[in-house]
């Protein structure tokens, strides 16, 4: 009759006992499993959500570190954000955290024939538009994109409907072409191959229609019609065509409609830099190579310069790269990589820090649990090391004969520490499923709890405010809290298994700490004689 | 040969701020084939004694040595696994498990040479004390006091030690019971060579052994042989001079005094 023996055999002979210590380590086990569950919930939530909202990261300058900076500085010397040269922009893209990477110029072109797609009221903008004279023209945006196969269909912002994307001689050598979005070309009676015809036109808005000499015009602004009126009565002093060849026709997705929807609270912002034509510019956005894009700039910007006399012309570009990162985890990497290429005040933009602003409920849960879970250890230390002890000195008799009959005292406590913890095994097995069922329960009435929290603290949803906007946007994406708690999801897996069995197994060890101290101090000639 | 000697033996409980001397310089020495009884009364530190000779406790000065050795250099532990056999008043089994288990725990723990089927040897150990096969797979708990005395006594000797010591083994036992009880201790002592002391304060018990010793006052001293034995109360008497009172062959639960091809000794 080995120890092992005497082990089962103590498990089996004496069932009342086996099942008390059995119940108590299930209750034990099953808080502790509950809690474990809901926190591993949260954190797939949060990886999920991160995950959806992709490893596509921008650069754009940290307002925060510029006013920090701005205060700091003396009236003198005000802190001057620089500008992100094309180059850094392509070292960038060469890191190896990149999959694939593009970056946009955009540029102004108008036309007094082509119709503005509003899309929040679609109807009605048709009939508006039969109703109205249109007797002003419409600007449109002409972004200029580098990488052919466009980030944004890669994204899945945009679908492609309807013939191709650039390819790689088109953007190279600046070709004519141009990708529109169906609804625009649906309103426009346009198809792939169609030419679209805009003007970039220079316009003085300081003088109306009453004579204006441009002298210098003769230099700087070579093509035809350097002196006219808009409709509107204001000068044109400078303007150049653009004929664009549509190739291609795009969708804007529900991803991309969601970037800029007018109940987000991203757009609480967008809206009020852009005004209320933000939410239908995604589908009016003309895309073009990079290079027309720049073309169109360089006039724009050279026109207006001579018209202010200004000379710093520089200062418009206002290139905006995206990269695609290999995965999510690799944004630690790249910032830091990108810290020392980025000028003065700039930083890596991602959603990631769009997420940290929306956490809060799901770190609330977290917290919970994590205090929840050590009061449950505590109190589950206690009431199994008392139980054990209990259970000890009802064997008191029996252990007294294996001290008598010269057992050793490390294989006494050996068989009594191998009893519970196989006992616990069989519970925490049992905790696994128990644990489950109440994590259930227990997860909707926390996530409950949370949204009500979290829409009584936030009735608007403006508390969270990113600087992530427009194109940034649209790629990088936003992401809000009942979007979080909508990934959350209560799952066996085998990491929770097994720190189900740590936590459980250690919790148990530590109980059996005070019950071997009692039993090493227990005197043999006492209990027996 | 002399199994166990208590060397100025001393062993006192703390009264307070002064000690109480319970053993005070005990010196004795215990030989094989022996059946010795120790009586004493009530508190006179019978227990105290013998749970120092079973290595339960560590006396406060003198020494125990088993064969010659300190059960110091022996070690307590090992000691107790390998040499000694304790029977209690109170039997102290382990109730969950068989009269044969409670037998296996024991072979299980001593290192001495044990053959190979336990549980044959287990068996014919329990038969031999009178303990049939019926009751063998019952756990003890069902068994009676008398019952479980023997199968307590069957573990004693499970381990094949030299020393057995008991301490009141019939006190809650019947007469008849008791009687049949200090026959076994005397045919282990007598037959099997074993060194057997066993403390009572009961005169019948005393009235059978080879040598009766008194504990009082802490002090052990020889006690002269009753009238009966009619023997010289001499202490260099021989023992083979004490004739063992013959059993009751009747009895269905002893087995006669022939049956020495039983496997006592290993
Ligand atoms: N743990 C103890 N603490 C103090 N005194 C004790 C303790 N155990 C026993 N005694 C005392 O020691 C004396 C001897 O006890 P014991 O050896 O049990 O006597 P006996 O077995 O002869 O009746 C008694 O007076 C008893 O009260
Ligand atoms: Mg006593």
């Amino acid at each position: 009759m080995g120890a092992v023996k005497r082990i089962f055999l103590s498990i089996l002979r004496r069932p009342g006992k086996t099942i008390i210590l059995m119940l108590v380590t299930i209750i034990i086990g099953s808080l502790i499993a509950g809690a474990l569950l809901v926190q591993q919930g949260v954190s797939r939530a949060e990886s999920l959500a991160k995950n959806s909202l992709g490893a596509a990261v921008s650069v754009g300058v940290d307002y925060e570190e510029y006013d920090k900076a701005i205060n700091a500085a003396s009236d003198e010397e005000f802190p001057e954000i620089g500008v992100i040269s094309v180059e850094t922009i392509e070292t960038l893209g060469t890191r190896p955290e990149v999959k694939n990477y593009d970056y946009s110029l955009d540029a102004y072109a108008s036309s007094a024939t082509l119709k503005y797609y509003e899309a929040s009221t679609e109807e009605q903008a048709l009939d508006e538009q039969d109703s109205i004279a249109i007797d002003e023209s419409n600007s449109f945006t002409l972004r200029g994109i580098h990488y052919e196969s466009m980030l944004a269909i890669e994204q899945g912002a945009l679908a492609l409907n309807d013939g191709r994307t650039f390819s790689k001689d088109e953007i190279s050598q600046g070709s004519e072409v141009a990708m529109v979005s169906d609804k625009f070309a649906q309103l426009n009676n346009l198809h792939v191959g169609d030419t679209i015809a805009l003007k970039n036109e220079i316009i003085d808005y300081s003088v109306s229609d009453t004579s204006f000499d441009f002298e210098d015009s003769e230099d700087g602004l070579t093509e035809e019609d350097t002196e006219e009126s808009t409709d509107d009565g204001l000068k044109v002093i400078a303007s150049q065509d653009v004929n664009l060849k549509i190739i291609g026709l795009f969708s804007v997705t529900n991803k991309g409609i969601e970037t800029t929807s007018s109940d987000s609270a991203t757009n609480a912002t967008t809206m009020m830099i852009n005004g209320s034509m933000f939410d239908s510019e995604a589908f009016n956005v003309i895309y073009t190579p990079i290079s027309v894009a720049k073309r169109e700039l360089d006039f724009m910007t050279e026109g207006y310069a001579q018209l202010y006399e200004e000379e710093e012309i520089g200062d418009y570009y206002n290139n905006v790269p995206i990269y695609l990162l290999n995965s999510a985890d690799d944004l630690a990497s790249f910032t830091e990589a990108a810290k020392s290429v980025l000028p003065q005040f700039y930083t890596v933009l991602s959603a990631q820090s769009s997420y940290d602003q929306i956490a809060a409920p799901m770190n609330t849960i977290n917290q919970i649990m994590t205090i929840s879970l050590i009061a449950v250890i505590i109190a589950g230390l206690i009431i199994v090391s008392l139980v054990i002890v209990l259970f000890l000195r009802e064997r008191r008799y029996e252990l007294g004969i294996y001290f008598a009959l010269g057992e050793r005292k490390s294989v006494i406590a050996g068989q009594v520490i191998a009893e519970v913890v196989l006992i616990a095994l069989v519970a925490l097995t049992i905790s696994i499923f128990t644990g489950s069922l109440l994590s259930g329960a227990l997860s909707s009435f926390m996530l409950d709890a949370q949204m009500n929290a979290q829409v009584s603290s936030d009735p608007y949803g403006m508390a969270y405010d990113n600087n992530v906007y427009g194109e940034q946007a649209l790629f990088i994406g936003n992401i809000e809290a009942d979007e979080v708690m909508s990934y959350y999801s209560l799952g066996l897996s085998p990491q929770y298994i097994l720190m189900l069995f740590g936590v459980g197994l250690g919790t148990v060890l530590l109980s059996c700490i005070v019950p071997m101290i009692y039993l090493l101090r227990l005197n043999p000639k006492q209990v027996l004689m | 040969m002399t199994v166990l000697t208590l060397q100025n033996l001393t062993y006192s409980y703390n009264d307070g701020a002064s000690q109480r001397y319970i053993l005070n310089d005990v010196s004795f020495n215990f030989e094989a084939g022996k059946f010795y009884a120790i009586k004493g009364p009530s508190g006179s530190g019978k227990t105290t004694m013998l749970s120092l000779m079973g290595a339960l406790d560590k006396p406060r000065g003198g020494a125990v040595l088993f064969k010659g050795k300190s059960i110091d250099n022996v070690g307590y532990e090992k000691y107790r696994r390998n040499h000694v056999g304790i029977v209690f008043q109170s039997y102290n089994l382990i109730p969950w498990m068989t009269a044969i288990e409670n037998l296996m725990v024991a072979m299980s723990v001593t290192d001495n040479d044990i053959p190979k089927d336990q549980k044959n040897v287990a068996t014919n150990l329990l038969n031999y004390l009178g303990i049939d096969q019926s009751k063998i797979e019952r756990r003890v708990k069902s068994l009676s006091g008398g019952e479980q005395q023997r199968v307590a006594i069957a573990r004693a000797l499970a381990t094949n030690v030299d020393l057995i010591l008991a301490d009141e083994p019939t006190g809650n036992l019947d007469e008849e019971t008791s009687e049949e009880i200090i026959q076994i201790f005397k045919r282990l002592a007598h037959e099997h060579g074993k060194c057997v002391v066993v403390v009572t304060h009961a005169d019948e018990v005393a009235l059978e052994a080879d040598e009766g010793l008194v504990l009082s006052k802490g002090v052990l001293r020889r006690r002269e042989m009753p009238v009966q034995a009619a023997v010289p109360p001499v202490e260099s008497q021989p023992i083979a001079q004490v004739q063992p009172p013959t059993l009751e062959q009747d009895d269905p639960n002893d087995v006669s005094v022939e049956h020495t091809d039983v496997p006592i000794k290993f």
